[in-house]
């Protein structure tokens, strides 16, 4: 009797829990996505609804983005009517899958090219083709082809492009040169056999042995694939063209050197800062400014808190610190090679169960990419928040710094503007005709081709898949063999073992879908 | 002659307690929503792929098919076997080396007499447990840094350590274990001592008093007053422990994990978490799997760990 009761029980108790599950299913909404959506075309443009706006993480507080005083977000509703909610994607990897499993109230989203690729391949996007025919003149014309080929998967357009501020070489090694002209070396190292060199110099004058806390060179956890250096082996810049054929930078050649190079650096004592391991890129920061070290991994955005150092007693912050504008290539004694960012950096998509308001999606977006409308977005009015001077375009402070957001609040961009308007921003720390500070770190780091600087002997190279629209092959293991690439370099550079341990983390990449993506990566290469 | 005691029927206790019943509601309403609805969910682990970002839920779970591919990569996983293995070592670890030693401050803390110290004590002893996991992980990095940590540069100016060959602790395979325990140790021996201390409070004085007077030193009364009084709370608390033995402490090791330490570090919960949250493209249903694997093994643990301490002590959890 007793276990016919407890049957009895648990077949009612499954049995609720079953129904109790559906009915949540039931809430969630049980008419789904797929097949790719359509913007609806049939609205009325001058009955605009208030806009749900996300953009990826910025590491700063949600109610910086809650202010609807902010100018960027009171001029973009003023010039367009459109009253816009901004929230910020939370910094987990995995967020935007919560947000698209919930289906989060918004109407549209600012992803990585990385992100719109794995959205796009699981069909969980709006197709915009049609949407921008009718509601988005203004971008066809300030969007490059190139940059919406990006975003074109099986012949439809399926977000708005953002490209790069300005085609930069970003990351560099940054010298203390206080430090360095102390160690007796006057100029900052050309190639590696220099670059060991200088570490060794700044270990010894700081005491060497019985300085226990000093590491000639620091970087954090992220950075172990310094660009630099990396180039100047000959490694791609992600991807690399090797006889008409491209080849991910970890399956080059070059990457055993690479890593042996850096393996060596790191068990010589003192010239590589063993924490990089485990440590964010704050703390390697803090200990570049604070003396510990005097080498270290960054963007030039970087080089404004290298103003905070408090021990340099050089006169000329100039004087202080030095941008490494590349180290020379295997076997060339002419130019510096490092790396160069280019191509498409964001997309705007609307999610499959916004496609009702894709269209004012679209609307909004493109009476923001006008040229007066994104002039006034990004740098402000003239003679307020920037001047225009010999056909450039200058900050004035501190009315600029009003406009310090502004580039999260961008969806699209103007691409016959935007670098123009860009430098304002490089320009925040100088006067006319002297860019100041930041816009000189910047310079030179740059290479010839990019159109302000002057001769700098560098050449960036641009990674060939820059524009590349969306490869399914690739989209969908992309984050997941990269971040175990990731991991590799930092563990393999460390404990060593090089041979074996590339062998084995180079066959697990192929193994988990590295060759597959590659495969059909050069199918889209060749017939492009 | 022996009689026979006839055992309570179920409907004889509900009735007889009913009166108090109503109390265990709230918990029962807890553990169905938060423990048994979830369970429901475990059915994805038989399915490939969930496709939540251009499907609902529902449609997603409709559209995935039926497969058995989970498993068969979970056990192909070597992984997955890492994982389990670290997480049985650590598990392990943890039971052997910190669970008797709150037993030891508890003991230490009611001995001192002196209110003020022996508070004082307490106090300094708790307090790490209120730090979060990512600042006490934090901290010990920063006091332990290679380079720039102090007691690197204790051990070097001693002579302890090769100053050519700092030992990183957080990254050496070698020391994590260590690490590991020192650190889980410095947040929660305190917290854990409490249990003992009440435990060993409610002890009735007057045996310490008669011991006193029958001569037992202060070893002897801990050994056999003490101790067998608290026992039946050990055990109780080690079979609760036991229970958890496949929760390793998600947030301590992912707060503590890298690359170079994965291989010994990397335990089922970060690896379910690297799988289903730490990545764009998140694997649900085979971090269900792994999970669901998880689950089953913790089960026949904790009734492994009631039965033997039904058979040892005759008391059990249920």
């Amino acid at each position: 009797m007793k276990k016919i009761v407890i049957l009895l029980l648990s077949t009612i108790l499954a049995f609720s829990m079953l129904a109790f599950s559906m009915l949540v299913f039931s809430a969630c909404g049980l008419t789904g996505g797929g097949g790719f959506r359509t913007v609806n075309l049939d609205i009325d443009l001058n009955n605009k609804p208030n806009l749900n706006i996300m953009f990826p993480n910025t590491g700063l507080s949600n109610d910086v983005f809650n202010d609807q005083n902010n100018i960027t977000v009171r001029t973009a509703r003023e010039l367009t009517g459109y009253t816009v909610n901004y929230m910020q994607l939370a910094a987990t990897p995995a967020a935007l899958q919560l947000h698209f499993t919930n289906q989060t109230n918004m109407n549209a989203i600012k992803v990585t090219k990385a992100q719109f690729d794995s959205l796009v391949a699981d069909g969980a996007l709006v197709d915009l083709t049609a949407g921008i025919e009718k509601f988005g003149p203004t971008m066809r014309t300030v969007i490059s082809d190139a940059s919406w080929d990006a975003v074109t998967y099986e012949g439809r357009i399926f977000g708005i492009p953002e490209i790069v501020s300005n085609d930069n070489v970003d990351r560099t090694l940054f010298f203390n040169m206080v430090h360095l002209r102390a160690a007796g070396i006057q100029t900052l190292p050309t190639t590696r056999e220099e670059l060991r060199h200088a570490l060794q110099a700044l270990y010894t004058h700081h005491g060497g042995a019985q300085n226990h806390s000093y590491r000639a060179l620091t970087f954090g956890r992220f950075d172990s694939f310094i660009d630099p250096i990396a180039a100047s082996f000959g490694l791609g810049n992600q991807w690399r063209d090797v006889n008409g054929e491209l080849k991910f930078f970890f399956e080059q050649p070059e990457m055993r050197d690479y890593l042996e190079f850096m393996h060596s650096l790191r068990s010589t004592t003192g010239l590589i800062d063993e924490s990089f391991l485990t440590q964010s890129a704050a703390d390697a920061m803090s200990k570049f400014i604070n003396g510990n070290a005097s080498v270290i991994v960054a963007g030039w955005a970087n080089a404004v808190s290298f103003l905070n150092a408090p021990h340099t007693n050089a006169s000329n912050v100039n004087d202080r610190f030095a941008a490494l504008p590349g180290l020379r290539a295997e076997g060339a004694d002419g130019d510096f090679v490092n790396f160069q960012n280019s191509g498409v950096s964001f997309v705007t998509v609307v999610p499959w169960w916004a496609a009702n308001e894709g269209g004012f999606v679209i609307d909004w977006i493109d009476q923001k990419l006008g040229e007066d409308n994104f002039r006034l977005l990004t740098i402000g009015e003239q003679g307020v928040h920037h001047q225009f001077i010999n056909n450039e375009y200058w900050p004035i402070l501190p009315a600029f710094d009003e406009l310090n957001h502004a580039d999260n609040y961008m969806m699209g961009s103007n691409e016959l503007f935007y670098s123009d308007f860009w430098f304002a921003r490089l320009r925040k720390s100088g006067n006319f005709p002297d860019g100041g500070y930041l816009f000189n770190f910047w310079a030179s780091m740059q290479p010839r081709t990019t159109h302000i600087t002057s001769n700098n002997p560098i050449i960036g190279k641009r990674n060939p898949m820059r524009s590349a629209p969306t490869i399914t092959e690739y989209a969908t293991v992309r984050d997941r063999i990269e971040i175990d690439v990731e991991d590799a370099i930092r563990a393999i550079i460390f404990s060593g073992n090089v041979n074996a341990a590339y062998a084995t983390a180079l066959n697990r990449w192929r193994a988990d879908g590295g060759t597959a993506a590659t495969a059909a990566i050069n199918r889209w290469y060749t017939n492009r | 002659m022996l009689v026979k005691i006839k055992k309570k029927s179920t409907f004889y206790k509900v009735k007889k307690y009913r009166k108090i019943l109503p109390f265990l509601l709230p918990a029962m309403i807890l553990a169905f929503v938060f423990s048994y609805i979830p369970m429901l969910g475990l059915i994805v682990a038989f399915k490939d792929r969930l496709n939540l970002t251009a499907f609902t839920p529902f449609e997603a779970f409709a559209n995935a098919n039926w497969t058995l591919d989970n498993f068969t990569r979970l056990f192909g996983s070597t992984e997955f076997l890492q994982a389990v293995r670290n997480t049985l070592v650590i598990s392990f670890l943890k039971i052997v080396i910190l669970f008797p030693l709150p037993i030891f401050f508890a003991i230490l803390i009611t001995e001192v007499k002196n209110k003020f110290s022996n508070k004082t004590v307490q106090a300094i002893l708790y307090l790490p447990h209120f730090l979060s996991w990512p600042i006490v992980i934090g901290i010990f990095m920063n006091v332990f840094d290679p380079s720039s940590g102090a007691v690197n540069n204790i051990l070097i100016r001693m002579g302890l350590m090769n100053y050519q060959q700092p030992t990183f602790w957080f990254a050496d395979r070698g020391w994590f274990h260590f690490m590991m325990l020192l650190t889980a140790g410095y947040k929660d021996i305190g917290w854990s001592c409490i249990i003992y201390i009440a435990a060993i409070m409610a002890i009735d004085t007057e045996m310490f008093e008669a011991a006193r007077i029958d001569g037992a030193n202060k070893f002897q009364q801990v050994r056999y007053i003490t101790i067998p009084s608290i026992v039946s709370t050990i055990a109780l608390l080690l079979i609760i422990r036991i229970g958890f033995l496949m929760d390793a402490g998600f947030e301590q090791i992912f707060a503590m994990i890298n690359p170079e330490v994965r291989s010994v570090a990397e335990i089922i919960g970060t690896y379910v978490y690297r799988l289903s949250f730490d990545s764009v493209r998140p694997d649900f249903t085979f971090a269900t799997a792994v999970g669901l694997f998880n689950g089953i093994i913790a089960l026949i643990l904790i009734l492994f760990g009631n039965w033997t301490a039904k058979r040892i002590g005759g008391k059990g959890i249920w």
